[in-house]
């Protein structure tokens, strides 16, 4: 998203015009998005009535399951019926289930969002005191091996680190479910595995951006004032030091929005990256139009939140 | 300084990755060494040797299935799995047993009028739907006309071609009529449930498929659907055929094969549906699990578009089957996971006729493309779909490889399954994206009709229908025309035998195999009845604590 930033200068237009900007952008965006997945998913091929009616189907069914779907409408009419429905917040209904896409993905949405939130929490509680103490223990033996960590953490694949987890707790050691929902204890593997990999993310940008605060001017004046290295590191340098963690940190929840598409599967975790994957497997437009939309909508808003949060950890930063 | 320390750390970090590899996978991969071949079928209890008192047995039974289904509609299912599963809530007329033969179920007789149009099945008295709504003549009906109903979504509506209506005769006896003498009819009869009137009453089209309450006859009653997670069922205690002897069943919906393995392997489901292939050496050889393997119905061939080019010659096709080593192939990629094919139809239907395997012999395939003025080979594509069938991928590989050696360069096309069911069966002869398909029919008739007549008839080409090799035999369309229409039993025999051979002889195919089906399962689990259409029962299954 476009953004601009004003270091200590005016506000060229107030909070609300800037909001109101924000959310026209954000609208050319999401029409410019559902008409791309719409054309896009159709542009793969693969006839979503005949994988509905089964490969052994007559020809006459797939037809009548075609005129059901609406498909054997001219594609200008289904972009605008698809379209016009929008604007009224109806995402359709599913090829496959037959009930309202909106129903499906409000029944996967509070799974994703509870995998999302458990683990970039449990990422910044632990990544961001990590990377502070590996700045400021720079070339040290904690230093070695927390970059050990980090580096191991976001080169290990994801589907392969998921697999390891349930090896140790599920089969071996018996004491954490290997897949499903419905208890705290469903949560932890998934948790793990995407913070983990976030985790090892987070630790390195800290500790980057820590020691480039270090480095500057005002550091060194505090220093010469006679200040400690500590009240030096969590008083001045730390606030400077986050912004570009926010950023990060915003960026990579708005991508678990979508679905942590692998660890749902490994953990059989029933969010909305699955629900995607499976609606494009079987050519459920609706559902893969209506999911990326939902997602694109979050991710935006997401990131608006994210924009909003650096005004708070610096006052400098004025949106414009 | 930095730049030293960040190659040492992620040298470390290499180790780290390494060792926890090596200490946590190895011990896994350890009893891969076991040879394959002692996988072997663990089907001990049967239906009949289950009387003797069970000990304590657990309230609940976990199942790991790979897909969650669409509809719980028991007329609306395109996959086997979820359809199987609706068979523990409502079901049949008549059903197969162990070997796949045609057994009575809900129906008690049945005959076959003179000229084969009219079908009369007399239903058993004094059994009940989950909501007490008594088994009769209204009930099937009812179900009849629903799957006749266009507005009505059923896939497997091309098995009820020939039927015209549904007339009750009696209380406990109806008539279906039919449009042309169809002697498959009653086998068809295996794959519709009957449901309850009263039951579809209360639930109307718009919930029959989210929600089926009470729907139908069988030993389990519809209780949960949580979307992407699970599907729970309870005991009918009312059942026909006796309770079953467990509370509740949670099919636990997991995509992730090695999800499906380590939750056996933690004791977080009691059974798993088909477990990864690569694993059954390492499965069969744990303590505490057990492997049901048994043959199904899913034959797997090599479509031939017998239209294109060298294919149109019979010989070409002919060298394609003894190029093949078939025998390798099942042992080496498919770690015996398969069956070897003599004839297209499966052996405990009616009409099967073994025919002589195609033997491994490259030299006579050369042979053979010199004879029809190929010495010098040619060029295929072969398309092959990914993670449909077992090893699928490989086998494709391993065919390249097979007919590379008689001088056949194959190039391997491999879309995803919506991409390669419309290159299999939307195309007409000349458009298709393929030379060779490897693909296999699953087929729920136990009667040869249900597999020569929709994939060997001239009048079944694709697009649309499922003669995609675009076959045409004069003879064979005729022995399959009179087989459907004749009444008496052992004259369709006779044609069949001559149809199979005359096929065999042609080579549309290359023949293969028929796929085995898999479950996965603890050794506390007893009574589990599989059945070669890719099917299980759970009506005699109990599991210790």
């Amino acid at each position: 998203m476009g953004l601009c930033y004003t270091v200590g200068g005016k506000p060229v237009l107030s909070a609300l015009k800037y909001f109101f900007y924000r959310l026209l952008t954000l609208a050319i965006t999401l029409i410019g998005l559902v008409t791309l997945i719409f054309i896009l998913i159709r542009s793969i091929p693969g006839d979503p009535a005949r994988v509905l009616a089964g490969m052994m189907a007559s020809e006459e069914d797939v037809n009548l399951i075609r005129e059901q779907l609406g498909l054997n409408q001219p594609i200008y009419i289904q972009y605008f019926i698809y379209l016009k429905n929008l604007f009224t917040l109806n995402l359709g209904i599913s090829f496959r289930t037959d009930s309202p896409v909106i129903n499906e993905i409000f029944a996967r949405l509070p799974n994703t969002l509870l995998l999302a939130v458990t683990s970039t929490c449990t990422a910044v509680i632990f990544g961001i005191p990590l990377g502070v103490i590996a700045a400021s223990k720079k070339g040290g033996k904690l230093d070695f091996l927390l970059s050990t960590f980090s580096i191991a953490g976001i080169s290990l694949p994801i589907y392969w680190l998921g697999l390891i987890l349930i090896l140790i707790f599920s089969v071996e050691l018996r004491i954490l479910p290997a897949g499903g929902s419905g208890t705290p204890m469903h949560l932890i593997l998934p948790t793990l595995t995407i913070a983990l990999y976030l985790m090892a993310f987070i630790v390195k940008i800290t500790k980057a951006s820590v020691i480039d605060s270090m480095e500057k001017n005002y550091v060194i004046t505090a220093k010469s004032k006679g200040l400690s290295e500590r009240t030096i590191l969590y008083k001045h340098v730390l606030k400077n030091a986050l912004i570009p963690v926010v950023t990060i940190i915003g960026l990579q929840f708005g991508a678990l929005l979508g679905g942590a598409v692998i660890t749902e599967t490994i953990f059989a975790w029933p969010g909305l990256g699955r629900l995607i994957v499976d609606s494009i497997n079987s050519r459920d437009y609706p559902m893969v139009q209506g999911s990326i939309f939902i997602f694109a909508l979050l991710y935006a808003l997401v990131n608006l939140a994210t924009d909003i949060l650096y005004t708070f950890i610096d006052p400098r930063v004025r949106l414009k | 300084m930095g730049k030293a320390l960040n190659k040492l750390a992620a040298v470390a970090a290499v180790i780290v990755v390494v060792a926890a590899a090596a200490v946590f996978l190895l011990p896994q991969l350890q009893p891969t060494t076991t040879t394959p071949s002692s996988t072997t079928t663990s089907l001990t209890s049967s239906p009949t040797t289950t009387s003797s008192t069970p000990p304590i047995t657990q309230k609940v039974l976990r199942i790991a299935i790979g897909i969650d289904a669409d509809t719980l509609d028991p007329h609306g299912q395109t996959t086997t799995l979820i359809s199987n599963i609706m068979s523990f809530i409502t079901e049949p007329l008549f059903y197969y047993n162990e070997k796949g033969e045609l057994i009575h179920y809900l129906a008690e007789s049945y005959s076959v009028s003179s000229d084969g149009l009219k079908v009369t099945v007399t239903l058993k008295k004094g059994i009940k739907f989950q909501d007490g709504y008594p088994l009769n003549a209204t009930a099937v009906k009812l179900t009849f006309d629903r799957l006749l109903n266009p507005k009505v979504k059923v896939p497997s509506r091309y098995l009820l071609d020939a039927l015209n209506s549904t007339e009750i005769v009696d209380q406990y006896t109806v008539r279906f009529n039919l449009k042309y003498a169809y002697a498959p009819f009653v086998r068809t009869l295996t794959t519709w449930y009957i449901i309850s009137p009263l039951a579809y009453q209360k639930l109307g089209e718009e919930n029959l498929g989210k929600t089926p309450i009470d729907l139908g006859t069988g030993p389990l009653k519809f209780k949960e659907w949580v979307k992407g997670d699970h599907i729970t069922l309870v005991r009918f205690d009312d059942y026909w055929g006796g309770p079953v002897k467990f509370e509740e069943v949670v099919f636990k919906i997991v995509p992730e094969a090695q999800t499906r393995e380590a939750m056996l392997l933690s004791g977080e489901v009691d059974i798993v549906y088909q477990p990864p292939p690569a694993d059954l050496p390492k499965l069969n050889a744990t303590a505490g699990v057990k492997l049901a393997i048994n043959p199904s119905t899913r034959v797997m061939t090599v479509n031939i578009n017998t239209q294109r080019g060298p294919l149109k010659d019979a010989r070409v096709r002919q060298a394609l089957n003894y190029a093949v080593d078939k025998e390798a192939l099942i042992k080496n990629v498919l770690f015996n996971l398969a069956t070897l094919a003599d004839s297209p139809v499966y052996p405990a239907f009616f009409g099967y006729s073994p025919q002589k395997v195609y033997e491994y012999n490259p030299e006579k395939a050369k042979q053979l493309l010199a004879e029809a003025g190929y010495s010098s080979g040619f060029k295929l594509t072969l398309m092959v779909p990914t993670g449909r069938y077992i090893f699928d991928r490989q086998v494709g590989e391993a065919l390249q490889s097979y007919l590379s050696k008689v001088g056949i360069t194959v190039e391997l096309y491999t879309p995803d399954w919506p991409t390669f069911v419309q290159s299999l069966i939307g195309q007409n002869y000349t458009s298709t994206p393929w030379d060779l398909c490897y693909v296999g029919y699953g087929m729920t008739t136990p009667d040869a009709d249900a597999v020569l007549y929709p994939v060997f008839h001239s009048s079944q080409w694709a697009p649309g229908k499922f003669n995609t090799m675009f076959y045409k035999n004069e003879r064979v369309d005729k022995l399959l025309d009179d087989a459907r229409r004749e009444v008496d039993e052992s004259k369709r025999l006779q044609m069949y035998a001559e149809a199979q051979k005359i096929i065999w002889e042609e080579c549309p195919w290359i023949f293969l195999y028929f796929q085995n089906f898999v479950l996965a399962h603890s050794d506390k689990v007893h009574g589990l009845v599989v059945y070669p259409y890719e099917t299980f029962d759970l009506r005699w299954v109990y599991a210790t604590q």
